[in-house]
């Protein structure tokens, strides 16, 4: 846990490319084995909370043919469409949560956000 | 035969009677040629004083007086003091005789004015009473003046060091012993083979907001506090560390109407490492404790078949054994006397080399001083701690009160590694996961687990680049026949470029930073992953854990690519480190 925390602008674009019907595995340090893992939580915007999603092997970076798949950009589109305040909740408890917590049972290829906590705390 | 030596003792002769060009070397002595390195003009400087000393030329004397009271603790001092015995000059007795009966000097200067009084016939004892007063006199008798004095003499015994705002010449008036250091704040204690410690809280509001408007009839809250606390001491035989962290995320939105939405999430951790050192390799326990509640409620607007609402809770508990080579140490302090030492320097303000004593009572007086708002008494403190250390020759003028003080506020000294570590070692975790929300698949229950950890960092070029990395692996072991066996490894290299002002104003860094992960879930449903990462930045930092940062990124994963920019804010209190 880190105090990177704050108001922030952020402009991430241009995201190309094709994959396949297979997600990537969860890169991140801390994605399996428990609290020893320990990642730093340098998580501040849209895209960074759900990059943490990708991280934690929640979700898929790109669903490729699988429109209707929860993906990264699909994972931003939804965090950036909510209210300001649910933006920053749902933010801040991805930022705060640990990877497991973050997965759903279908993770990460076909993840259900609706079954995630943190976007439930956005409201709707 | 003895011609040649007539002529040798005519030669010799007729170069001693030579005339020295004094108003030359009292030019070198006081001013640095632009095309002298430093260490060079230096010893000029001290054959200068001595050819001043040899010369016969009382026009010298001046310039030997001021040498003989200011440097206290260069060998020119010293010349300058055999100098004033030598040209015979009664205006130099009132000087050497100050400096013969100054405890606070060199017995060897002190003899060496002894001598040089003897020479000019004079006692080393200084007059205390004028020798035939006809009546008191109405102000204390004036002191001889040579035409040179810079400043009054000061007698300073208040427990804070006067902040001279005058000239540079206060630099060179070290006729009086430095202030007393007093009202410093009670130390931290650090056991003697102390190699670098820290402690560090930092607590961030992120977010924290309220509104309500009548228009939309709606209400809307939120706020993400944390907190965490770290502790860690380097000592020779043996290391250890903790840290403690607390995350508070609740919110609030209740529009009008059945919809509301109410939730909050916290989570707690602590982690702490113990390491036993033989050299540079060591042996190492580590664990780790975490617990995360959640609870969310979410009403839908019109169908109550939507109703989310959720309770859950997560605890870890990991231990790891192994062992390793090496140790990164955080050096921010150390090179922070590094600086004062190059700015004192600079100035010709540097008596000599800050040992490692000073040292150590300067970077625990900044720690204990962590919590002051104001720099003012780390100022005091350090200029004292100096002087009494015969490290700073005066009292500061202005200019280096200036330098002084951005080297104690610098903000570019907060993390610096130093050092190459890396260690194996073999975790074991019980992992409790909510039922239901989690696949079976997924970790839970008993896991272990070998785990890899490397870092490396360097601090070259006067301390204003650093070169860093970090690595890792993790590969679980002993799992079930159907659980998948994860596994993911990762590097990070950065380079960091430290920028300052003419006068040591921290004005922010460029870092270079590039990162390359490979990992595989071992699932049906997954493939290995790859990500190349690569991220420029510019760091401007307030204060020791705050700052802004703007930086642009290019990552490929998964056959996706993505550019990026972000500006981003961070706030942060209370640091304290150290290093040996």
């Amino acid at each position: 846990m880190k105090s990177w925390l704050g108001p922030s602008l952020a402009a991430l674009c241009c995201a190309c490319g094709a994959g396949d019907d297979t997600a990537t595995g969860a890169h991140a340090r801390c994605a399996e084995g428990g609290a020893i893992n320990d990642c730093p939580d340098a998580v501040e915007t849209a895209q960074d909370a759900c990059w943490r999603l990708v991280d934690c092997g929640a979700i898929a970076v790109n669903s490729g043919d699988m429109d209707d798949n929860f993906d990264w950009g699909k994972c931003v589109d939804r965090i950036e469409q909510s209210n300001d305040v649910a933006q920053q909740l749902i933010v801040s408890c991805i930022a705060a949560s640990s990877c497991d917590v973050l997965r759903t049972p279908n993770s990460p290829d076909n993840a259900d956000p609706n079954q995630m906590a943190c976007f439930h705390l956005g409201g709707r | 035969m003895k011609r040649l030596i007539v002529g040798v003792l005519l030669a010799s002769a007729v170069a001693s009677a030579q005339p020295v060009a004094v108003p030359d070397l009292v030019k070198l002595i006081e001013n640095q040629p632009n095309d002298m390195d430093r260490s060079v003009w230096k010893e000029k400087r001290r054959d200068a004083a001595k050819k001043l000393g040899q010369s016969k030329d009382k026009k010298a004397v001046p310039e030997l007086i001021k040498l003989a009271e200011s440097e206290t603790f260069d060998i020119i001092g010293e010349y300058a003091i055999e100098g004033l015995g030598n040209l015979g000059d009664q205006s130099a007795v009132p000087t050497l005789q100050k400096i013969a009966a100054d405890e606070s000097r060199e017995k060897s200067q002190r003899d060496l004015a002894k001598k040089s009084l003897a020479k000019l016939g004079a006692s080393a004892a200084t007059p205390v009473t004028p020798v035939t007063p006809v009546k008191p006199p109405d102000k204390p008798p004036e002191k001889p003046t040579t035409g040179l004095e810079t400043a009054p003499e000061t007698t300073a015994t208040t427990t804070t060091a006067p902040i001279d705002s005058g000239s540079g010449s206060h630099l060179l008036d070290t006729g009086t012993k430095p202030p007393p250091v007093a009202d410093l704040p009670a130390l931290p204690e650090l056991p003697d083979d102390t190699l670098a410690a820290y402690d560090r809280v930092t607590f961030a509001g992120g977010t924290a907001s309220f509104a309500y408007d009548t228009g939309r009839k709606r209400m809307d809250g939120a706020a993400d506090l944390a907190g965490l606390w770290q502790h860690r001491i380097e000592r020779e035989g043996m290391a250890w560390g903790a840290d403690a962290g607390a995350h508070l995320v609740t919110g609030l939105i209740n529009p009008e109407g059945r919809a509301q939405t109410r939730g909050a999430q916290l989570s707690v951790d602590a982690d702490g490492e113990a390491r036993f050192y033989s050299g540079a390799v060591y042996g190492v326990g580590k664990a780790a404790a975490a617990l995360q509640v959640d609870y969310v409620s979410d009403v839908d607007a019109t169908n109550a078949m939507a109703d989310f609402k959720s309770t859950t809770s997560q605890a870890d508990l990991d231990v790891a054994i192994g062992g390793g080579y090496g140790r990164v140490l955080d050096v921010g302090a150390a090179i922070r006397v590094r600086r004062l030492a190059r700015t004192l320097d600079a100035a010709r303000a540097l008596g000599k080399p800050i040992d490692a004593a000073t040292s150590k009572k300067l970077q625990l007086t900044w720690w204990s001083l962590r919590g002051e708002r104001s720099t003012y008494q780390a100022l005091v403190a350090t200029v004292a701690i100096l002087r009494e250390a015969g490290i700073l020759l005066g009292e500061p003028d202005a200019g280096l009160s200036y330098e002084i003080l951005n080297v104690l506020r610098d903000t570019q000294l907060f993390v610096r590694p130093s050092g190459f570590d890396v260690q194996l070692t073999f975790g074991e975790g019980y992992l409790r996961r909510p039922d239901g929300l989690v696949a079976a698949e997924f970790e839970n229950g008993r896991v272990e687990q070998l785990l890899v950890n490397a870092g490396y960092g360097t601090q070259v070029d006067d301390d204003k680049l650093e070169l860093a990395g970090t690595a890792f692996a993790r590969y679980r072991l002993f799992a079930d026949d159907m659980a998948p066996v994860p596994w993911g490894a990762g590097a990070t290299a950065h380079m960091t470029r430290f920028t300052y002002g003419d006068h040591g104003d921290p004005l922010g860094m460029f870092d270079l930073t590039g990162t390359v992960l490979v990992s595989s879930d071992d699932r049906m449903t997954t493939d290995k992953g790859l990500r190349i990462e690569g991220q420029l930045g510019f760091t401007m930092l307030f204060n020791t854990a705050s700052g802004l940062r703007l930086a642009g990124s290019v990552a490929e994963d998964g056959g996706t690519l993505f550019i990026g920019a972000n500006l981003t804010a961070t706030y942060g209190l209370l640091d304290a480190v150290f290093a040996r």
